[in-house]
């Protein structure tokens, strides 16, 4: 449970930090909708569960908040990436495209030749 | 460094809970109003983009947990909230809280406080090294110089033996300072640091070649008086500073906590005895005479030997020092009477230096220490009651979270840090109120004992560890239980009785216990009460009301022969005529003074005990202004005194002496009272007809020294000046108030001779009551600590009750509607009290009996075992559990049947 929360974290804040790179600015339910459209609705995630995240990526210096009015009149906390996120984007995003290398060419190779474990009682 | 920063941000976070966590909730709420209106906008109701969002947004709960945990340092962050739980479960009941709190913080505190003074003074040793080796050596004689200076030079056992005096007023003057200082001093022998083993803070300590009749003119500052009057200035060392107007050298300071032999009474300086005629001329007659006993001797054991095995060589040492000393009148009283048992016996001086002139000092402090203990108990027995009571209070809340799925740990782990808080409170508090406590006990003048008291941080903490001992044992309790309840049965039912059982057995127990410790401390109260109330009333021989004792001493500033009799006749002349002043009086010295001349004297009766008696030498009108009852015969008159020329004492010829004696000397002399016309002798003195003193009068017995003293010493009263001059005390009878009359014969003083110094000026009747400190202390603290006994076995007793009406809400409910009428309700209630309380006391009157068997020699006036004192004490402690009884059965009278059933 607690290794799979890791993972999607990491790749969540990882979509989080692109966004913000990309769009700017961007208020909790502004970042979910973005997400969701960004994946296409393939990524059918929870929103709350993007809260905590967004604190971790707050506490890392990645993403500063503030308090502020959304496009319709609503006050609602803006997040925005700082330089350091910059940084960690950057870097991730290189461990990312390796692991997804890697990760490719492993599912590629196994598929056409899944080796034979003997004995293995089920 | 981004993990430094994380974890600082977390630590923040773990400590600003409520703004954050309201935030939090303001901006999930932002995220789905804004999503609702979204699906508003594609054609949804209100209602249902409502839900629907919320549907997305998924378990809310489960979103804010997992944000809280991100926020806090997850182990800190789960205690701050225990905390934070624990602290709003106490709010919810104020008065519980409250009186838990405010139990725990009394009797930490107040334990703390005495328990550090009893310590303090219990470890207390005369300031020296190796204190255990030092022995002092008892007996009249041998408070004696002659006799000191034989045990000197003839003892072979001891590494040294040391002598030294009281602490004595003088009059100081520093070089360069204008008029003088009163302060105290102590004379001492020419190896007292050497024996003692105490060093110098700055310059040099007296040494034996000091203490000779050619030596120097030492005198050696104690280091407190040194910081004080000189602020430690190490300038001071071979200035000038003159003592009683004698020109002395100061040649050191004593180290640093070294506050002469008696502690109770630090000395200013310290001289070599050889300065002591010189200083004091008007004794320089007296000080080196073997019946004037002023010195305390204390000898050094030498290493491994016991005070037991050195006591073997005393009567060798006495016989040897009497045979030495070869005084007229010590050999006529040894040749009778083999003066052997009291005198010359060796007692350990490490601890008894202090007491020296209070043995029973001991007694009180460990009376103290018993009502400390007694209080620290009561304290556990009451906050254990309250946890239980609150624990059956709680009994489906309890079981209301177990249902839910809280943890048997969870629970344990709440109930302990209920109990933790509930402590630190208390202890905090306690921290304070022992502080206070401390330093108003610093302040009650423990015989002028001037003890540093400080706070004991141990003590502290062992009391506050019991306690924590106490609260987690019974905050437990609930919890272990809770988890072993049934749950369906409890929620229905009143909890499963058997446990309801025994735990009112448990509070039963520890009602009894309050009860019998309330009761214990009840009696103890009255006691001391009615003790001090006694001694207050002793009849001490004279009037102590409106009596003011001047101490002044004219001898010390040059005064002596004709010109010190002259200041003493006007001063007496212009002291009587002052408005306000009924009559006046001098005299050697005053009742209840402690400045005690003793002598030893013997009767002529062969075979009859020696007569310890007191002297004394007064001029006439020193009855009638202290309120001596003349029984036979007539008081002094001017006539009666001897001549005194420049020259020195003309003395008056044996035919024309007179003197008046107290009825114990009477008594104990003559066989009879009225012994007017009969002659009296000193040991030694030719007796034959016509010579001695012709008795004149007959008094009755004063209290010398002691409020209590069993019997009081024989007196013998000689005219003014029969002995040589001697420091005086002028007393004064006055009419109205103190202040005015005390002002106007400082003036006259001032006018006669301003360098006269006055040592001290007292007002009998307050100097007896500083005099009952000590008892006045015990009996307050007793009554203290009686009350506040009483009221926490109340507050017991009645949460007991309470809780006990709480949990039979329904039964008395079905009672009332059966018809059961208010007196049955009241009867039932009380019945669950009867069984406790009468225990309590009966197991109270037997403590309180041995107890006083313990406490018995403290008492004065009443029995040990004090019918009246018992009676009266169970009697407040009934109406005070009547009284607590009450409310609880009142309430319960005032269940609604109907109330009472539906709300199950």
């Amino acid at each position: 449970m607690k290794e799979k929360q890791d993972v999607w974290q990491g790749t969540l804040s990882l979509m989080i930090l692109k966004t913000l790179d990309v769009m700017g600015p961007q208020h909790g339910y502004g970042l979910a909708r973005r997400i969701e459209q960004t994946s296409e609705d393939l990524l059918a995630i929870n929103q709350g569960s993007l809260y905590p995240v967004l604190l971790k990526l707050e506490q890392d210096g990645a993403i500063d908040s503030e308090w502020g009015v959304s496009d319709n009149n609503r006050r609602a906390k803006f997040y925005r990436i700082t330089r350091a996120g910059r940084k960690q984007l950057a870097q991730e995003f290189l461990e990312w495209q390796q692991t997804a290398g890697v990760m490719t060419r492993f599912f590629t190779l196994s598929a056409a030749q899944a080796p034979e474990i003997p004995g293995g009682d089920k | 460094m981004r993990l430094l920063r994380r974890a600082w941000r977390r630590l923040a976070g773990t400590f600003s809970g409520a703004s954050r966590e309201s935030e939090l909730a303001e901006e999930l709420e932002a995220h789905l109003q804004m999503q609702a209106a979204e699906f508003i906008e594609a054609g949804m109701t209100p209602e249902a983009a409502r839900r629907a969002a919320a549907l997305k947004f998924g378990a809310m709960e489960e979103v804010k947990e997992s944000y809280r945990e991100q926020r806090e340092i997850p182990l800190i962050g789960t205690l701050v909230r225990d905390v934070r739980l624990a602290a709003r479960s106490l709010r919810a009941t104020p008065g519980f809280t409250l009186v838990a709190v405010a139990t725990l913080a009394f009797g930490i505190g107040l334990t703390t406080a005495f328990f550090s003074l009893v310590d303090q003074l219990l470890l207390w040793s005369v300031p020296a090294r190796e204190a255990h080796r030092l022995a002092r050596i008892t007996g009249g004689y041998s408070r004696a110089y002659p006799f000191f200076i034989a045990y000197r030079d003839l003892n072979r056992f001891f590494d040294g033996v040391l002598a030294s005096s009281d602490n004595l007023g003088v009059s100081l003057r520093p070089a360069g300072s204008r008029g003088v200082e009163i302060g105290k001093a102590e004379y001492v022998s020419g190896d007292y640091f050497r024996v003692l083993g105490i060093g110098a803070a700055a310059g040099r300590v007296i040494a034996p070649s000091d203490d000779t009749s050619g030596g120097p003119p030492a005198v050696v500052l104690s280091y407190r008086y040194w910081q004080q009057r000189f602020g430690g200035d190490p300038r001071v060392i071979g200035q000038r500073f003159a003592v009683n107007t004698y020109p002395l050298v100061i040649v050191g300071v004593a180290e640093k906590g070294f506050g002469g032999l008696f502690n109770s009474d630090e000395p200013d300086v310290l001289m070599p005895l050889a300065m002591y005629p010189v200083t004091n001329p008007g004794a320089a007659r007296e000080w080196k005479m073997a019946h004037i006993g002023w010195l305390t001797c204390v000898a050094r054991l030498k290493p491994g030997v016991s005070i037991q095995q050195a006591q073997a060589f005393m009567p060798d040492l006495w016989a040897r020092a009497v045979e030495k000393v070869n005084d007229r009148g010590v050999n006529f009283v040894v040749k009778i009477h083999q003066i052997t048992k009291d005198e010359c016996r060796l007692v350990p001086a490490a601890r008894d230096a202090l007491f020296i002139r209070n043995e029973t000092f001991l007694d009180p402090l460990k009376a103290l220490a018993a009502v400390s203990v007694l209080v620290l108990l009561l304290t556990c027995a009451n906050v254990a009651n309250l946890l239980l009571v609150r624990a059956s209070q709680r009994w489906k809340q309890t079981a209301v979270r177990l249902a839910l799925g809280a943890t048997r740990g969870r629970l344990i782990r709440q109930f302990l840090t209920e109990s933790l808080l509930l402590t630190a409170a208390g202890s905090a508090i306690g921290l304070g109120v022992a502080y206070a406590g401390v330093r108003s006990l610093a302040q009650v003048e423990f015989f002028g004992a001037r003890f540093h008291f400080h706070l004991s941080l141990f003590v502290l903490a062992s009391c506050a560890g019991i306690t924590l001992l106490t609260t987690v044992l019974f905050g437990l309790i609930p919890a272990l239980r809770a988890t072993r309840i049934r749950l369906a049965g409890s929620m229905n039912e009143q909890g499963a009785s058997n446990e309801t059982l025994s735990r009112s057995l448990l509070s039963r127990f520890l009602i009894a216990s309050q009860i019998a410790l309330s009761l214990v401390l009840l009696v103890a109260a009255s006691l001391f009460g009615r003790t001090l109330r006694n001694l207050q009333n002793v009849d001490l021989g004279f009037q102590r009301k409106n009596i003011a004792i001047f101490q002044i001493d004219p001898a010390s500033v040059g005064y002596s022969g004709q010109r010190l009799r002259i200041f003493y006749d006007q001063l007496l002349d212009r002291t009587r005529t002052l408005p306000g002043v009924r009559s006046a009086a001098v005299a050697a010295m005053t009742p209840i003074s402690n400045t005690l001349r003793g002598l030893m004297v013997t009767n002529t009766n062969e075979g009859q005990p020696p007569l310890s008696m007191v002297y004394n030498s007064v001029s006439s009108g020193y009855f009638s202004t202290m309120g001596i009852p003349l029984l036979a015969g007539r008081d002094f008159r001017r006539e009666d005194e001897p001549d005194v020329t420049p020259a020195g004492w003309g003395g008056k010829k044996d035919e024309s002496r007179v003197c008046i004696v107290d009825r114990s000397l009477a008594r104990k002399q003559f066989g009879t009272v009225n012994v007017v016309g009969r002659r009296f002798c000193f040991p030694g003195e030719d007796c034959s007809a016509g010579k001695g003193r012709e008795v004149i009068g007959v008094v009755k017995d004063v209290h010398h020294s002691g409020i209590t003293e069993p019997d009081p010493d024989a007196t013998i009263y000689e005219p003014s000046w029969s002995n040589g001059a001697e420091a005086r005390a002028l007393a004064v009878r006055f009419d109205g108030s103190a202040a005015p009359v005390i002002a106007s014969i400082r003036r006259v003083l001032q006018e006669q001779d301003p360098n006269v110094p006055i040592m001290r000026v007292r007002l009998m009747e307050e100097y007896i009551n500083t005099r009952l400190a000590r008892e006045r202390l015990i009996a307050y603290l007793a009554s203290f600590f009686g009350v506040l006994a009483l009221g926490l076995a109340a507050l017991g007793l009645s949460g007991v009750l309470a809780s006990v009406v709480a949990q039979r809400t329904r039964e008395i409910g079905i009672r009332i509607a059966l018809g059961a009428r208010r007196g049955d309700v009241v009867r039932m209630v009380l019945r669950f009290s009867v069984v406790p309380v009468v225990a309590g006391l009966v197991i109270g009157v037997a403590v309180a009996f041995c107890w006083g068997i313990f406490l018995g020699s403290l008492f004065y006036g009443v029995d040990t075992f004090d019918l009246v004192s018992v009676s009266q004490s169970v009697a407040v402690l009934l109406a005070a559990a009547l009284l607590a009884a009450a409310i609880p059965a009142r309430r319960a009278t005032q269940v609604d049947p109907m109330v009472a059933l539906r709300c199950e």
